[in-house]
């Protein structure tokens, strides 16, 4: 039985069938970019262990194909299994072990990437100070207590929880919350918008400005801005209903909103938090980005996109920095610029954008424990590689050394040089 | 362990999360000295505005929104300051505007009409300038409208502080440019870097951040609460048993086409749509406006409610980038007593 497993995770047939899958994975996944677009393709077909297929009318979950990860996990079993059997450690196999070894740690490294990595952007203008970057995909309805005057206490409620709709109760917030409509993406409606179902609320911006559901987005650079209609309900009743959306908090989509409605509602401003009153405590209600905290802080000193003289041809973009991390007694400017991204606390930030009119930066922060990875792998092996280069010409070098005799050679008299056999005339005979 | 470590993130991510975070404090603009030149030495373009310092001001630390204050140094226990804001653009009414200065000197608001200011041009760019003075403050306020943005300048302070000021304030106007500087900085390497993309398109939607317009409104409507989104404004007119809803609302662009609003407005009182463009000759008549070129409808059904006839008359006003929509529906007889003056009322709207 342990023969037979051993025999299966390290065959090439298994190989084979993993990479016959990984073709068939990338076709139907890219296929599938069509109607659900690249990001859920994405997250469907190559970042999942499996590929669901949900009949229509049904809540089922039926797996149809091998996702992503787990052809990589098998492909990785694999190589790592046929590596381990067939493991002989001579010195005439270093070389290849390096390569190996180089490679595993390559997918595996990548691996890693796909899970831990978490990247998300940081917008700022002169001036500001952040201590938190927000994600650039996920959202999270955010519950937060306000009324202590230094600090405030967030309960953050992942958009997966709220889709499922329902009540959301936790023993950190006094009432429960009552999640009345969730569109996963949405635009505010005027009268004009056709569309039947506008969503409005009882309190908040919600009561001025009305939304409709919409379709999901297909394309990369485009995001999905959720709606929710909330309420929060106590033992006593009702405390109050508001939609929350990105749509108020996202940039640079509330900032979007914020300019579209200023004519039309001018006293509505929809950046600003929606605040209520609750037993004597003060709280923010709010769909937004998830947040990334920092135990350090960015502030932006100042962005310059410059240009080459007399043109609007791009020569150059940085954002001046500070560094403030009184923990660990960091305090100092830095300037991030194209190529040259900041590397600090596990996160690096890169320059990625800036806002329209140069009003500001975006810089992207990405978290990446894995990130070594890739750097070590391949100088594992490219020292394989020069090993096993080096071994096979010191041994051709040698070899040759050994059936070279000094008669041979008369490259001092400049004949050519001849086969030592040959040159002994043993070779006479042929 | 790959997998296990995999499935635990993914856990983790479906959990509520509860935390402490410091409050968060807006962020402040600096000073102009900070802005013009990075540690490195290099000049950096950040500041959109510039000007001269007159002698005797002094540049005050940021403080919230503004992009840079300052004291200017008055005499006698008097106490004047200049603040520089601006936002992306147009930022509420004239009057409205007013109005908020006129409160902070504890004055009573007043109406449109009786708003004074005189023109201003600061670096060939139009703005206004408006002079408010109140018991024992004044108020002298420089706005500017430029490249989209609305910069206001205000000179604030005591009141014989404001007078000495005034002089040096308007020439301090003077000195402003808003054009940003030539920058060198050192050769970096770059690649192609788009602008952020916003994630809908609202180029079309932002025409439509405009002031309202400047209406007659007829002496027997009676301005309501819009209980639309949306909605400028609305009216009521008539009484309770039979009346009749004014309101006016805008869209960017074409608002959606007289076909798909007609056809909207069909289905409000029960009439059945209209499939083809060339139907709609028909259906409207031209009117001529103030914008130029308008369509009025007229349209007769019944309310589902009641099951008395409806009429409902509408005109589109397409008008520099927006369409206006104005609309009358209720009772069918009070629509037909108040279609002459809604014509009337359409006709005359003042666009900005």
């Amino acid at each position: 039985m342990v023969h037979r497993f051993i025999n299966f995770f390290t065959s090439l047939r298994l190989t084979v069938v993993c990479l016959g899958l990984a073709l068939i994975l990338v076709f139907v996944g890219t296929l599938a970019q069509v109607q659900i677009g690249l990001y859920a393709a994405q997250s469907e077909y190559f970042r999942s262990f499996f590929v669901y297929w949900t009949p229509k009318g049904t809540g089922l979950k039926i797996p149809f194909l091998p996702g992503g990860w787990l052809i990589g996990l098998v492909l990785l079993v694999n190589l790592l299994a046929a590596h381990i059997k067939r493991f002989q450690l001579t010195k005439k196999k270093i070389g290849i072990l390096l390569i190996h070894a180089g490679l595993i740690l390559l997918l595996g490294g990548q691996f890693l990437t796909e899970i831990f990595q978490v990247e998300s952007q940081m917008v700022l203008e002169p001036g500001d100070v952040k201590n938190y970057s927000e994600s650039g995909r996920k959202n999270e309805l955010a519950v937060i207590d306000t009324t202590d005057p230094e600090k405030d206490k967030v309960v953050a409620i992942p958009e997966s929880l709220v889709a499922k709709g329902g009540e959301i109760r936790t023993p950190d917030l006094p009432f429960t919350l009552r999640i009345e409509k969730y569109f996963p993406n949405s635009v505010p409606a005027g009268p004009m918008t056709p569309g039947e179902e506008k969503i409005k609320a009882a309190n908040g911006i919600g009561q001025k400005l009305a939304f409709s559901p919409e379709q999901l987005t297909r394309t990369m650079d485009a995001v999905d801005l959720p709606m929710v209609l909330v309420q929060a309900v106590s033992d006593k009743g009702p405390v109050g209903e508001w939609i929350v959306s990105d749509w108020f908090t996202r940039y640079p989509a509330a900032q979007g909103l914020q300019s579209d409605i200023a004519g039309i509602m001018p006293d509505l401003k929809v950046t600003a938090p929606q605040t209520f009153t609750f037993n004597g405590r003060t709280y923010e209600i709010a769909m937004r980005p998830v947040r990334y905290y920092n135990p350090y802080s960015v502030k932006l000193l100042a962005f310059n996109h410059d240009r080459y003289p007399g043109t609007d041809v791009p020569k150059n973009y940085s954002s001046m920095i500070h560094l403030s991390n009184p923990v660990a007694g960091d305090d100092r400017d830095i300037k991030i610029y194209m190529n040259n991204p900041l590397r600090y606390h596990g996160q690096t930030y890169y320059q990625a954008g800036f806002e329209p009119g140069d009003k500001g930066t975006i810089l992207q922060v990405v978290r990446n424990p894995a990130s070594l990875t890739p750097y070590i792998a391949c100088s594992l092996v490219a020292l394989g590689l020069v090993v096993q280069f080096l071994m096979h010409l010191f041994s051709f070098a040698r070899k040759r050394a050994q059936q070279t005799s000094p008669a041979a050679t008369v490259k001092k008299t400049g004949a050519p040089l001849l086969e030592p056999a040959l040159a002994s005339g043993k070779g006479r005979s042929l | 362990m790959l997998l296990a470590a995999s499935v635990l993130n993914v856990r983790a991510h479906d959990q509520i999360q509860v935390y402490t975070v410091p409050k968060e404090h807006p962020g402040t603009p600096l000073p102009q000295a900070a802005l013009a030149m990075d540690p490195s030495g290099i000049p950096v373009n950040s500041a959109p505005i510039h000007w001269t310092l007159p002698e005797g001001w002094k540049e005050l630390p940021p403080d919230g929104i503004r992009r840079a204050s300052f004291d200017v140094g008055a005499a006698n226990g008097t106490k004047a300051n200049v603040a520089i804001t601006s936002f992306p653009g147009s930022v509420g009414t004239e009057l409205g505007n007013v109005n908020r200065w006129r409160g902070e000197l504890a004055l009573e608001p007043i109406a449109e009409s009786e708003i004074t200011s005189a023109p201003l041009t600061v670096d060939s760019f139009p703005g206004k300038l408006y002079d408010i003075a109140g018991a024992s403050a004044r108020t002298v306020v420089a706005e500017i409208s430029c490249n989209g943005n609305s910069w206001f300048i205000k000179l604030r302070g005591d009141t014989a502080a404001v007078a000495a000021a005034k002089p040096v304030f308007q020439e301090f106007l003077k000195s402003i440019h808003f054009a940003a500087p030539s920058v060198e900085s050192d050769p970096h390497s770059n690649l192609s870097m788009q602008p952020a993309i916003n994630p809908r398109d609202l180029s079309s939607a932002r025409e439509a951040s405009v002031e309202g317009p400047k209406l007659n409104v007829p002496a027997q409507w009676v301005e309501t609460a819009p209980t639309s989104s949306m909605v400028l404004k609305s009216f009521s007119v008539g009484e309770a048993k039979a009346e009749a809803a004014v309101t006016i609302s805008v869209l960017a662009n074409e608002g959606g086409g007289a076909l798909a609003n007609i056809n909207r407005w069909r289905g409000q009182i029960g009439l059945p749509p209209v499939t083809e463009e060339s139907q709609l000759s028909g259906l409207t008549e031209p009117l001529q406006t103030l914008a130029g070129k308008a369509i009025l409808t007229d349209l007769l059904g019944t309310d589902a409610r009641t099951g008395q006839p409806e009429r409902m008359i509408a005109a589109i006003v397409p008008h520099e980038g927006l369409t206006w929509f104005y609309k009358m529906m209720g009772d069918a007889k009070v629509v037909e007593g108040q279609k002459n003056t809604f014509v009337e009322f359409v006709k005359t709207v003042q666009y900005p």
